[in-house]
This record gives structure tokens, C-alpha cells and sequence, in this order.
């Protein structure tokens, strides 16, 4: 994903010519990435698929909304799963939902002074990512999408729930300055 | 914290379009929040596969365009086409989660100059818009159900107020706990609207979440 989203062009093939073969492509390699994510968060399996293919299905509806300049294409389907499981707990308050509301993303496209480029910003945010030593990249992957509680975490790791909340706190405070000083600006 | 948890999608409904808005009005934190997305992207991308049982079947159920998902059976909620150049009162995320327009809500007097429109109580969140008249001091939560307690996010829509912490206008958010000094004051030009989040079973997390760290 790094420099270039492979996946970009399949979306394109989707968008325009509603090209099954790129779609079935698109499904073998996100779907069950998708399944996994859902499980992780802790989803009974029938519901994680259930959603998965409501993702899936959205994107095939909605190929022509995908910008490659603006996001990945697994960033994008990372917020549509995002946001639809958000939808989840509020159809359980009866709320209705939509694939509009799957796709409410806020546009959060760059400032304006910022000439980077979805891939390239992708590779410094990767960047930034590995730069984290490792423990502390596996407590911002267990809290943040993972879903699991400060001290859920301190219980699978064996360690002190102190240690755990100052450990993410120089985490997340690391994340912040290495994408500060790589050019993705965080104005307070 | 709270614009971790948004990106992660770790939020309740309620704080989720409160932070949805305060992106939407505010543009200092998106980059932010975007980077954080783009990670939850490469983690996804990363992630050891699960398959999906019935694979062809979901394949095909998808290119038949006649999907059975609820989402083709439940009507969209609609928003009111806006007038171009009038920015609306409440932001697409915040419209989105109480599904309706601001005129749409029914407010009832808490205190004089003080109204307020609950839109949601579930798990001991209270979501609720508040009307404050320009002027108006009042020590946040006690006016209110003083057995309501917990953390506390406030997002200006309209007006502005000050408290303890600093001082708040148009898509701001402003965060308390117990531990803070709950006074504000209500700017003396304008009635306040404000959208507020209350979790009563949550504390910030030391001083991780206090003022502008959201």
C-alpha cells in the first residue's frame, strides 16, 4: 500500500464498468479482513459477517464515491465499517440507518497547504506506526482497534493497569510528534 | 483520547456525533483524525484473515443488486434541503444521530433562561441539547439531575461560554469531570445552544483528556 494502493484500481473498474472479476477481487481480499476486524471488536461471528457483507455490498453500490486521492482503499472501507458499526448500536436503540449513513464521512481532507497525496501521507502515517517500539504499537492495536478496556489489556499482558495507561498515554503522545514532524500537522 | 476513540470507532453514538460535528465545524483536529483512520486502514489491510462462510452465495446476493439487508427496507432519514451559503445549525453528524432539524426539537424550561431537549438516555449516557440565556451563569450540572454525574462534553453551536478551563464558541468542546469547578458563564451577546454528552459511569483519565487534549 505503500507509494501505490493496488486496490485503487480495482475500485475504479468497479465504479465504471461494474466489473464483477475486480469486485470478487476486492471481496476475496477485504471481506474476511473485515470478518476479522469485527470479531476482534468483540462481534458474535453471524453479526460480524452480516455486517461485513453490508460493507461489501455498500461498496459495490457506491464504488463511484471512492476518491483515491482523498483515502486508500482500505482506509475507506475501514471508515464505511467504522461507521456502520456505530449504526449497529444505534439500530438498537431503533434508530434507522443507511448506506448514507455508512458513508457520512466527514470530509477530512488535508488543510490546504498540505500538497501530500493520500499514498504518500499513508506511508508516513505507516511510518510513524513502526517507529512506535513494539510494545507500545500493541497497546495503541489492543485499545484503539481492538476495542479493549485499559484494563482488559493490563490482564492479557500481565503487567499493572498503571503501567498500562502510561505506557499509551508516551504511545499516544509519540504517535502525535512523529506525525507532527513528518509533515501531518495537529494544530492544538 | 475522544478523537482516538472516534477514529477507532470505539465511541458511543452519542460522542461519536458529538465529535463527528466538532470535525465537521472545527478543522484542527482532522488531520489528526484522518492519520489515526488511515492507520485504522493499514491495521485492517494487515489484519489474519477470517473467512466468510457461503462465500459464492454472498458474492452473488451482492451483483443481483436485490440485496436483503435492512438498509434497503428502512426509509433514509432526509435531511430538508439547505438554502446555499446558510450554514445549518446542526452539523450533518449531529442531524444524522437525532434525526431531525434543530426546529424539530421540543425543549422544556430546566430552570429560568435555562431549556433543555433530551435526545437520548441509554446505559447511563444522557445526550441533550440545552438552550442558555446570553448571561447566564450556572454551575453546569447542578441545575440539572445533581445525581447525574460523571464525565461531561459540551459542544458550542451556537453562542459561546467560558468556564475554569478557558473559554468556548462555535464548534468547540469543552470537557469536565467531578473534579473540576463546574461554573460557567454564558457569553452576555447571544443565547448559547450547546449539544451535551454526559457518562456517568466515566472519569477523564488523569490529565489525559482535561482541556484541549481531547
Amino acid at each position: 500500500m505503500v507509494g501505490s494502493d493496488k486496490y485503487a484500481p480495482l475500485m475504479m473498474a468497479v465504479a465504471q464498468h461494474r466489473d464483477r472479476e475486480a469486485f470478487t477481487r476486492l471481496f476475496d481480499h477485504f471481506a474476511p479482513r473485515l470478518n476479522a476486524f469485527l470479531l476482534r471488536l468483540g462481534m458474535e461471528a453471524v453479526a460480524a459477517e452480516e455486517i461485513t457483507q453490508e460493507v461489501m455490498e455498500t461498496i459495490w453500490r457506491k464504488a463511484a464515491l471512492f476518491d483515491a486521492q482523498k483515502s486508500s482503499v482500505a482506509t475507506w472501507i475501514y471508515r464505511i465499517a467504522r461507521n456502520r458499526r456505530i449504526d449497529a448500536l444505534r439500530r438498537d436503540r431503533g434508530g434507522l440507518f443507511s448506506d448514507d449513513d455508512m458513508l457520512a464521512i466527514i470530509d477530512l481532507t488535508p488543510s490546504s497547504d498540505d500538497t501530500l497525496d493520500a499514498a504518500q501521507r499513508e506511508a508516513r502515517v505507516r511510518g510513524a506506526m513502526t517507529a512506535l517500539p513494539p510494545e507500545q504499537l500493541l497497546l495503541v492495536r489492543l485499545a484503539f482497534f481492538e476495542g479493549l478496556t485499559h484494563s482488559v489489556i493490563a490482564e492479557r499482558l500481565g503487567v499493572p493497569l498503571g503501567t498500562v495507561k502510561s505506557r499509551l498515554r508516551l504511545a499516544f503522545t509519540r504517535l502525535r510528534r512523529e506525525l507532527e514532524q513528518s509533515g501531518i500537522r495537529e494544530t492544538e | 483520547m475522544l478523537l482516538a476513540a472516534f477514529a477507532a470507532g470505539s465511541l458511543e453514538p452519542a460522542f461519536a456525533a458529538l465529535v463527528g460535528a466538532h470535525l465537521e465545524l472545527r478543522g484542527e483536529n482532522r488531520d489528526f483524525v484522518a492519520s489515526l483512520e488511515m492507520a485504522g486502514g493499514i491495521l485492517l489491510d494487515d489484519s489474519e484473515p477470517v473467512p466468510l462462510s457461503e462465500r459464492d452465495r454472498r458474492l452473488s446476493a451482492i451483483f443481483s443488486d436485490k440485496p436483503c439487508t435492512r438498509s434497503h427496507v428502512l426509509a433514509p432519514y432526509d435531511p430538508a434541503p439547505l438554502a446555499a451559503g446558510i450554514e445549518p445549525l446542526l452539523p450533518l453528524a449531529l442531524r444524522a444521530y437525532v434525526e431531525r432539524d434543530f426546529d424539530a426539537l421540543e425543549w422544556s424550561e430546566v430552570t429560568p433562561g435555562l431549556q433543555q431537549c433530551v435526545v437520548a438516555t441509554s446505559n447511563g449516557i444522557e445526550a441533550s441539547f440545552l438552550r442558555c440565556r446570553a448571561g447566564k451563569r450556572w454551575p453546569r450540572r447542578d441545575d440539572r439531575n445533581s445525581d447525574q454525574r460523571g464525565l461531561e462534553v459540551t459542544l458550542v453551536l451556537q453562542g459561546g461560554f467560558g468556564d475554569a478551563q478557558g473559554h468556548y464558541l462555535r464548534g468547540d468542546i469543552a470537557v469536565a469531570d467531578d473534579a473540576m469547578d463546574p461554573r460557567s458563564v454564558i457569553d452576555p451577546n447571544e443565547e448559547a445552544i450547546l449539544f451535551v454528552v454526559r457518562d456517568s459511569g466515566r472519569r477523564l483519565n488523569g490529565s489525559l483528556m482535561r482541556g484541549a487534549q481531547l
